[in-house]
């Protein structure tokens, strides 16, 4: 059997495309199936309870509390995954500190210094913003101008968090990972390393790094608009009360 | 009216006013500015405005912020702030201080001052600060009968000074952002060997100004004290003096004295020139470790006291000893100090494990271990500053690929009145955005677009421009502008946590002094910059 590596090679050069039309139809699949939902469930109910809101019809309602609650597990499937991968980034914050203290009493006791340990101290800082970029965001440690923000209804906000994933966050992951793709992709042909012949030869993992920093974000925004859109569709509190009486 | 559109001009306006409104929406900072300037240069780009090979750029930048050595110095910092305020010894810092001064009149004002000064440094993120502050120390004021003004003002303009004075994580930023505008602005002036600017420089320059700052404060305080003395009353003495003299003098030891000495050690061995930003901020999270360690289970922290010792006798030996060891002969002498130096090494690696292990073993209120949660808040602490300065990147490419720099250098150029004009305008629009931008954002957009073009200025004729001069006075600037009612960053902070016997009013009226107080300090800088550039080039040379 010939494989022919140039041609999987160059054919590489298509994944950032994959990638950005698998993001935008999750997105799309999950605002579409939310408002599809309505509409099916209006051709198949009685012309009186289409009347109705679909969320005070007992059916309706139960069938929309399936499907939210998948999406519900679906958003925290996802947060998990970046909480995991945050819990284990923060100890980089302790290696990174005492390996730093480390060189500083080697360098300053013993006048003995290791390019190597300095370097890994990098690769140490690095990895812990753009590994832990997904986490902030599900622990809301990312700061906002919350000026309005900070007074808004709920709902506002997350009309504000669902736009501002689809517009601002996601697209903006799609095109650095675009971006970061040819970039990755050199370095790895190369196999680059260090600047200093002793130093780390890991230079090519290290950026790739810039990849797994859009993917992390990407997961994470997703959530976010799930979430968001949860919250937007939640049965209001009219609509719980009569499904009670019922 | 094409015409006016497609100029670069009303571009680059367009730009900052349509990411400035979108953020106003509450989107995370970080997201929104990346991707509004980011869709500002496709929508650009489909009018054939913009050249995307501009943002191509970007992981490019990324990759840059994350081998950047000085600022591994910002999550190292943020270890020991987070360090000193989990494991509760910031707060008891604060109280001992309060106990030490509480007699006096006035006394617990002096000792917000003070202590914000010293540990509000650490977080960078004005409203954590203020938060705490405010949380700790306002309901005592308040129980001890002080002016609610006057206690919301102190605490606001402490809260914020800290911001001002190193070693905190604000100034290290704000040096990395200098430097590469400083080495830009000499480039275009054809000086191609450009003087450095580092984060030292910066420190050392801002310290005097600081520390000014907090005399002032304290001053002012005392004035308050003498002539309106019903508005801060002492804590009456037997109060105070609960437990004897002796066990006194020891919590004050232990309790003030250990995080002071951390502190001065800290900046000391900066300005001493003795090691980088990053080094000291290493040996001041371990420090802030090793006390955690201590401070969690004193009876249980003989080792990390013999540590700490271990420490101090290696440095010693240092100093008296010549200990490199890749050397072809050494005196007996010698070896012996290498033994010994060796032996205390085990030591202190020693010490730093059982803190490690103490740390890790005390639980908070919920049962959860206090070591990964420091961890943790470091990591969200410092992820929140860079992916900032990753999306201001972004930002600042797309103002440079639509020739932003070229209109800014020469708006600038062309406004009447010379460097004077040129600065008032700047520090005015940076003092208007502090209403709504925190200390990150504005210097991680602001500086590198005006940056290049103000330090080409010269002061007086001859005279350039000193970078760390500009630096004092835009965190000076901004800080002031933190303060300014009604839209002050830590004034809404404040509000957020003091009780609601508390008017909006009175906060506002406490804090006009401390602002007033900012603004003469501006003006001082204006006329003394040696006030600023002094101490760096008494310390490093010119």
């Amino acid at each position: 059997m010939n494989i022919d590596f140039i041609e999987l090679w160059h054919s590489l050069e298509r994944l950032p495309l994959l990638f950005s039309i698998t993001v935008y139809l999750l997105v799309l699949a999950t605002v579409a199936a939310f408002f599809a939902i309505p509409v099916v469930l209006m051709f198949r109910s009685e012309p009186h309870q289409i009347i109705r809101s679909f969320h005070a019809d007992r059916d309706a309602a139960k069938s929309m509390e399936g499907y939210r609650s998948v999406l519900r597990s679906v958003a925290s499937c996802l947060t998990l995954f970046n909480t995991v991968i945050g819990r284990f980034a923060a100890w980089l914050v302790l290696f990174m500190t005492l390996m730093q203290f480390v060189v500083v009493i080697m360098r300053y006791v013993f006048a003995y210094g290791s390019i190597q340990m300095q370097e890994s101290i990098w690769y140490m800082h690095g990895l812990l913003f753009m590994l832990g970029a997904g986490y902030t965001l599900a622990k809301e440690g990312h700061v906002r101008l919350d000026v309005f923000y900070r007074e808004a209804k709920e709902r506002t906000k997350a009309w504000i968090n669902l736009v501002g994933s689809s517009v601002f966050l996601l697209p903006f992951c799609i095109v650095n990972f675009d971006f970061a793709w040819s970039l990755v992709r050199n370095s790895w042909a190369v196999r680059e390393g260090s600047t200093e012949t002793v130093g780390l030869q890991y230079i090519y993992l290290f950026k790739t790094v810039i990849l797994v920093f859009s993917v992390l974000l990407v997961i994470e925004g997703i959530s976010l608009a799930i979430r968001s859109i949860l919250q937007l569709t939640a049965p209001s509190d009219e609509s719980l009360r009569q499904q009670a009486q019922e | 009216m094409i015409e006016f559109i497609t100029t670069p001009e009303f571009l680059c306006a367009a730009l900052f006013v349509s990411v400035i409104i979108l953020l106003l929406f509450g989107f995370p900072v970080a997201f929104s500015l990346a991707g509004a300037s980011m869709l500002f240069a496709f929508i650009a780009a489909a009018f054939g405005l913009f050249d995307l090979a501009y943002i191509s750029a970007l992981p490019q930048r990324i990759f840059s912020i994350m081998r950047n050595e000085v600022l591994v110095a910002v999550p190292l910092f943020v270890f020991m702030g987070v360090t000193l305020e989990k494991s509760k010894i910031a707060e008891e810092l604060l109280d001992n201080m309060g106990k030490l001064f509480g007699s006096i009149r006035g006394g617990l004002g002096y000792s917000v001052c003070i202590v914000g000064a010293l540990l509000a440094a650490s977080t960078g993120i004005v409203g954590a600060t203020v938060v705490t502050m405010g949380l700790l120390s306002l309901p005592t004021m308040l129980r001890r009968g002080y002016n609610p003004s006057l206690a919301c003002g102190s605490i606001c303009a402490s809260g914020t000074l800290g911001q001002v004075i190193p070693p905190s994580i604000v100034l290290v930023l704000l040096g990395d952002q200098l430097s590469t505008a400083f080495q830009q602005a000499q480039f275009s002036m054809g000086n191609f060997s450009p003087d450095a600017l580092s984060v030292n420089d910066l420190f050392a320059g801002a310290l005097i100004p600081g520390l000014v700052l907090v005399g002032m404060y304290i001053i002012y305080q005392i004035i308050i004290a003498i002539t309106r003395p019903e508005s801060c009353p002492a804590i009456p003495r037997d109060e105070v003096r609960t437990e004897d003299g002796k066990s006194m003098l020891r919590t004050m030891v232990s309790t003030l004295f250990a995080p002071l000495a951390l502190i001065v050690a800290v900046l000391g061995s900066i300005l001493a020139g003795l090691a980088s930003p990053t080094e000291s901020a290493a040996m001041g999270g371990t420090g802030a470790l090793m006390m955690a360690g201590y401070r969690v289970a004193p009876r249980r922290g003989r080792l990390i006291v013999i540590g700490g010792i271990c420490l101090a006798i290696m440095l010693l030996i240092t100093v008296l000893f010549d200990l490199r060891m890749q050397r072809e002969t050494l005196t007996t002498l010698e070896w012996a100090a290498v033994f010994v130096a060796l032996v205390c090494a085990v030591g202190l690696v020693l010490g730093i494990f059982t803190a490690i292990l103490r740390v890790y073993g005390t639980r908070d209120q919920k049962g959860e271990s206090i070591l990964p949660q420091i961890m943790q808040q470091t990591l969200i602490v410092s992820t929140m500053v860079f992916v900032i300065l990753i999306g201001a990147s972004m930002f600042s490419l797309v103002f440079r690929g639509l020739n932003g720099d070229e209109v800014v250098e020469s708006v600038l150029h062309n406004l009447p009145g010379g460097t004077l004009t040129v600065l008032l305008l700047i520090m005015l629009v940076m003092f208007l955005l502090g209403f709504i931008l925190d200390f990150l954002e504005i210097i991680f957009i602001v500086v590198p677009i005006v940056g290049p073009v103000l330090l080409q200025m010269e002061v007086a004729p001859g005279v350039p421009m000193s970078p760390v001069w500009l630096g004092v006075m835009m965190a000076v600037n901004l800080q002031t502008s933190f303060l300014t009612p009604p839209f002050g960053f830590s004034l809404f902070y404040l509000r957020g946590v003091a009780p609601s016997t508390i008017q909006t009013m009175q906060i506002y009226k406490g804090v006009i002094p401390f602002v007033l107080i900012q603004l003469s300090m501006l003006v001082v800088l204006w006329f003394f910059p040696a006030l600023a550039t002094w101490l760096p080039s008494a310390i490093y040379g010119p």
